[in-house]
């Protein structure tokens, strides 16, 4: 990589535009990406979902319109009316160290997961998943990032994955990925990513700034600002919820007229209006519109006479909590303005950084499928899918109906890129896809 | 309380017949072949509820619907809603409110229908798939680039050529061979191509036909021929063999998606890693074009190099090829133009009469990147393969120059 010293960047920049300034539509192999991202990868976690796609892979994928494409798995059929499922696999693929992806390893794999509701077999070329009632959601459910294959390698050491990156070595928050010349896909054009996690988006911006990064995430409150700065910026659909999630054990939460009162006192059109400056939409459903179709459904108005109904039948409340991540100063913020609202019921509230009787918690879609990423928003809320349900729309009717998780806002996921990145397809879920990724020359100077 | 129909197996949309006046309602033919269906659907699930007696009904459009065609499935609906004996009526002497909203989602037009009656609310849904737009060709003004689509499929094509009466499809994991029948390619055989080399992403492939041995297929580090006797046979081996471009034999980078710069013909010499090649002639001299892998353009007459100043090919992509018209110079250089897969791509006419390009055509629109651009046979026509971004389909054009007047 060229390095440009600092003093003369401005002086050079106008130079180096006009000897790059030919077109190009061809990928070009090689050079690092530098990619920060605030999620947070707990260091006991082997295969972290921000390294879905990257490192690990599922049996099946979901496009960018919601529809099941073929990864480890290159078709499947269904039987015996949904309560048996037959998927062939890829011939060919490995793991990232030389062990082959096969029936006996899947098998394996797969029944040691938690929540896959099949018994798991290989047959022939097919690995079988039988149960006792219709499962006609499986490979939806199969393409959530908890079901991401890996293999624990034979030292025991680390999570291996048949991505189109391997990780060549993790330095606490920091991913070293780099190219993984045998994937069945194709090597990737970048011949590696440096993904730094936990990074505060202030953090983030600076280095954007100055040029640590070519790719980082804007907040979107900080948006206008953004786009005033001229930033180049990738927009996704409305891909996190905020939502207010409720412990039901906790200071007669149990009662759902309690947690119903709290829904119908929230102001959620002000907490989108200026804390988050209009970005995103008001959040009435576990999903957003443009995945389902059909959020309008569940839009409600703020009803502080019913909300005050609802308490009046209660015995006297005792003051309640509402936390927030520490970190999250919008989060303090919404929580103060939850507080002020249940007042005006004339329940007392009281925001607290850290837990809570009732806090706050983003939620990503994870998938552009609705049923998948319903079933991903169920088992971050700790919501048991209702055992009747035929539809997303029921699940989801009757699981808002419990008030356990109360949403608040979708909001989008912004992404400022350095100019040199080429092929850089904005997903709608907000997911980020680098196997496609190239650049015309280097993005960032060395790291820091 | 609320009572539901399921929302994703509605997509198996039953066709249903539609009366005389639902027809003439239906004078846009865009409506009818688009709308009708599920206009139908939604108007018996509305009435599947057991609502009987006359009705309020509203409808509200949220998705990108033009309003046009709004206004048609309004009133589609309330004559299908009427035909089924809901007859609506303004008056509080409704039995039930019906409103209708036209949403959509992520994967079409999603129609909800939310019957009231009473305390009970049942809601009705229609998955309704939408629409591909049109592609556009602009007018040409010197020369005019014609294209004519060859073929169209879901499946990444990386090259078609016509070998006598037979279209030959060149795909990641097999070679297609079609023939005409009532004037559509009808397929005859699909031909597995096997191999042990690992395929590069940015696959390119190409079809060299006309051989008197056959048909020749080049692929990165693979090399397969196709023979006829009667029916089509086709052998790989795992092989760096030089790929015919431009007038001589490149060596292809069996890992990447570029050519290495190795040539062999004439005179073997190399020249910086390119993408495409291609030869023309100016002033009576041999000359080549490259498209670096370094985004420069050089021009090469055998003995010497020279690169096209930067700022006259700024806009160009990286594949060009050439195509002999009789048209001008007699041969013209077809080009990308610059972009990277996510937009939609275009090729130009340019000839190089002096030191800098010229551009002789209009600019002809494709509806996505073009992913491959080969000359066939003679050079009197191009291949030019595109990634359509509104279908996701990959379609294969026959691209030709012919003169204006």
């Amino acid at each position: 990589m060229r390095r440009i010293p600092s003093q003369l960047l401005a002086v050079t920049s106008a130079a180096i535009l006009l000897t790059t300034a030919h077109g190009r539509t061809r990928p070009r192999y090689g050079d690092t990406l530098r990619v920060e991202t605030h999620a947070i990868a707990m260091s006991g976690d082997n295969t972290p979902d921000l390294l879905v796609g990257l490192v690990f892979e599922t049996l099946v994928t979901v496009d960018d319109k919601g529809e099941l494409q073929p990864a480890i798995a290159t078709s499947w059929t269904t039987s015996n009316g949904g309560r048996r499922w037959d998927f062939t696999l890829r011939a060919g693929v490995l793991f990232h160290d030389g062990q082959i992806c096969d029936l006996s390893r899947l098998q394996q794999f797969f029944s040691g997961q938690p929540g896959i509701p099949a018994r798991v077999r290989a047959t022939g070329d097919r690995l079988i998943f039988e149960s006792d009632s219709p499962q006609l959601n499986l490979p939806a459910l199969l393409s959530l990032p908890r079901y991401a294959i890996s293999e624990i390698t034979t030292d025991g050491a680390a999570a291996v994955g048949t991505g189109p990156f391997r990780l060549d070595h993790r330095s606490g928050p920091v991913f070293s990925l780099v190219a993984n010349d045998h994937y069945w896909g194709g090597r990737p054009y970048l011949d590696s990513i440096e993904l730094m996690t936990s990074r505060d988006l202030r953090d983030q911006m600076n280095d954007f700034l100055l040029d640590r990064a070519a790719v980082v995430e804007v907040a979107p409150e900080q948006l206008r600002r953004a786009q005033q700065d001229r930033l180049r910026l990738s927009i996704s659909r409305p891909s996190e919820t905020i939502f207010l999630l409720a412990d039901p054990s906790r200071s007669g939460l149990n009662d759902a007229r309690l947690r119903q009162a709290i829904a119908l006192a929230i102001d959620r059109a002000a907490i989108h209006n200026v804390i988050f400056q209009h970005q995103g939409d008001v959040a009435y459903g576990l999903l957003p519109n443009w995945i389902t179709g059909y959020e309008f459904l569940f839009s409600s108005t703020t009803d502080l006479t019913l909300a005050r109904q609802l308490l009046a039948g209660l015995r006297s409340p005792v003051t309640i909590t509402v936390g927030y991540d520490p970190r999250d100063t919008t989060g303090r913020l919404i929580a103060e303005r939850i507080a002020l609202n249940t007042r005006d019921i004339g329940l007392p509230m009281q925001s607290v950084a850290g837990g809570g009787d009732i806090r706050l918690r983003h939620i990503e879609l994870s998938s552009a499928n609705a049923m998948a990423a319903l079933n991903n928003v169920f088992d971050q809320l700790g919501i048991a899918v209702p055992a009747t349900s035929q539809s997303t729309y029921q699940s989801e009717h009757e699981a808002l109906a419990t008030y356990l998780g109360i949403p608040l806002v979708h909001l989008p996921r912004i992404t400022a890129l350095k100019d040199p990145l080429r092929d850089w397809k904005a997903s709608p879920d907000g997911r980020w896809h680098f196997g496609d990724v190239w650049l015309t020359r280097p993005a960032t100077e060395s790291a820091p | 309380m609320s009572n539901y129909n399921s929302l994703f197996p509605m997509t198996g949309l039953r066709r249903h017949l539609w009366g005389t006046i639902l027809a003439l309602l239906m004078a846009s033919s865009a409506f009818a072949s688009d709308f009708s269906s599920p206009v139908g659907d939604l108007a018996k699930a509305i009435a599947s509820t057991g609502i009987t007696g006359s009705i309020t009904f509203s409808l509200s459009n949220s998705s990108s619907l033009r309003s046009s065609d709004v206004i048609a499935i309004r009133g589609a609906l309330e004559t299908q809603l009427r035909s089924l004996g809901l007859p609506i009526t303004t008056t509080n002497t409704a039995t039930a409110d019906v409103r209708v909203t036209l949403s959509e989602n992520v994967e079409g037009y999603l129609w909800v229908a939310e019957i009231r009656k009473g305390d009970s609310t049942d809601v009705r849904m229609v998955s309704v798939p939408r629409a591909s737009p049109l592609a556009t060709v602009n007018p040409a003004p010197t020369v005019t680039i014609q294209k004519a689509l060859l073929w169209s499929g879901p499946e990444q094509i990386l090259d078609a050529s016509l070998d006598g009466n037979r279209l030959l499809v060149l795909k990641a994991t097999s070679v297609s061979v079609f023939s005409l029948s009532s004037g559509n390619w009808k397929q005859e055989q699909n031909l597995p191509l096997l191999h042990d080399h690992d395929f590069p992403r940015d696959l390119r492939g190409m079809i060299v036909p006309g051989n008197d041995h056959g048909v020749d297929l080049y692929l990165p580090g693979t090399s397969c021929r196709l023979t006829n006797n009667g029916g089509y046979a086709v052998g790989c081996r795992d092989e760096d063999d030089p790929w015919p471009i431009a007038g001589r034999s490149a060596l292809f980078n069996s890992a990447r998606n570029y050519f290495t710069g190795a040539l062999f013909g004439t005179a073997n010499n190399s020249v910086p890693p390119f993408y495409s090649a291609a030869a023309f002639e100016r002033q009576g001299s041999l000359f080549s074009i490259f498209a670096g892998v370094d985004g420069h353009i050089r021009t090469s007459d055998g003995t010497s190099e020279s690169m096209l100043s930067t700022s006259a090919v700024s806009d160009w992509g990286s594949d060009i090829v050439a195509l002999k018209s009789g048209c001008g110079s007699g041969t013209q250089l077809l080009v990308t133009n610059a972009g990277d897969d996510t937009v939609a791509d275009s090729l130009r006419a340019f000839e190089i009469p002096g030191s800098s390009p010229v551009q002789v055509s209009a600019t002809v629109s494709f509806p996505g990147p073009i992913t491959a651009l080969w000359s066939h046979g003679d050079g009197s026509a191009v291949t030019a393969v595109t990634h359509n971004l509104q279908t996701g389909s990959y379609e294969a054009y026959t691209v030709s120059v012919t003169c204006s007047h």
